[in-house]
């Protein structure tokens, strides 16, 4: 079980969608399946702000890269140690 | 109050965590500037007390205090020092009340369940100090490989791993990451456990130990330490 979680501070969140694209996870099933939904995506845009999605049953899940928080121009992406680990 | 007591601190430059139980106190401490992100604990650990965590962003923002690439949880860890004595650079330090307890004498070496690791010293870049015991290939699959986000390069201390254009956009394709140096590569692990799409692979071929062993402990702990994040998907 994974420990770690992807948090998006929403007041900052302009909902860009870079976080979404720049995510290799992302990019590997845009580039296989050509689209995203809730079912396969990482972090992923929903009524105008970035919403990371974990789900424990599938295979895919966030797996703590960097890469979107290095990319996120408001700096508003942030991974958080769950407590009680 | 009831003991164990767990206290945990985290700063910048280091963790500890400290176990206080009613007559001794055992802390396990963890160098975050010599720690990259390998998960060889993680791996070699006998009761998984030690699980992954963001390797690739805690290596990208190694300032921010809560990123660490290995989460420990005390409540599971017996203090037998396994991930001590197998950690390649050195970051794990084991204290029993309060005095470090030197590497020769962890209850595990001194009693020769686990053989000498025959290592090389080398000094990497930024002055990290490694002792390589063993030898690993790295195979990288340019399908997979989300070109670009460079996880691996970034964690990998030998610089083995380098991306030939470094893209300014994380989308933007870019060539893939190649391996630069097979030969500075010191089978640390860390490419392969923080490469998030499994199209780095690594496997780790040799070993060099000398010394007696005990057959129950030690054979078990390699095959742990080889199963490496990726490859042992490919095995299964």
């Amino acid at each position: 079980m994974q420990v770690f979680r992807l948090k998006i501070n929403k007041n900052r969140c302009t909902g860009c969608n870079i976080c979404a694209v720049s995510c290799p996870l992302n990019f590997n099933l845009l580039r296989k399946q050509s689209f995203l939904s809730e079912k396969n995506a990482v972090i992923l845009i929903k009524n105008g702000t970035a919403v990371p999605i974990y789900n424990e049953n599938r295979e895919i899940n966030c797996d703590g890269c960097g890469v979107c928080i290095k990319m996120c121009p408001q700096v508003a992406i942030r991974i958080e140690i769950m407590e009680g680990v | 109050m009831s003991f164990p007591k767990i206290s945990r601190t985290l700063d910048q430059e280091e963790e500890h965590v400290k176990v206080q139980f009613l007559t001794e106190s055992l802390e396990l401490i963890l160098n975050r500037i010599k720690c990259v992100g390998c998960g060889t604990c993680a791996r070699v650990c006998p009761k998984e007390a030690i699980s992954r965590g963001p390797v690739g962003a805690s290596r990208r923002f190694p300032a921010t205090e809560d990123m660490i690439p290995e989460v420990y949880d005390p409540r599971k860890c017996v203090f037998c020092g396994t991930c001590v004595v197998m950690c390649p650079f050195g970051a794990l330090t084991l204290k029993k009340n309060g005095e470090i307890i030197n590497l020769a004498d962890i209850p595990i070496v001194a009693q020769k369940v686990v053989p000498k690791l025959e290592f090389e010293t080398k000094k990497l870049k930024n002055d990290r100090i490694v002792k390589q015991y063993a030898k690993a290939t790295v195979s990288i699959i340019d399908e997979e490989c989300a070109n670009g986000c460079g996880s691996c390069a970034e964690v990998c201390p030998s610089g083995t791993l380098e991306i030939a254009k470094r893209p300014e956009h994380g989308w933007e394709m870019s060539k893939n990451v190649e391996v630069a140096d097979a030969d500075a590569c010191v089978a640390c692990g860390a490419c392969d456990n923080a490469c998030p799409t499994g199209a780095l692979q690594l496997h780790i071929t040799e070993l060099n130990t000398s010394g007696e062993f005990s057959e129950l402990f030690w054979p078990p702990l390699i095959k742990r330490l080889k199963a490496v994040r990726w490859s042992k998907t490919e095995g299964a």
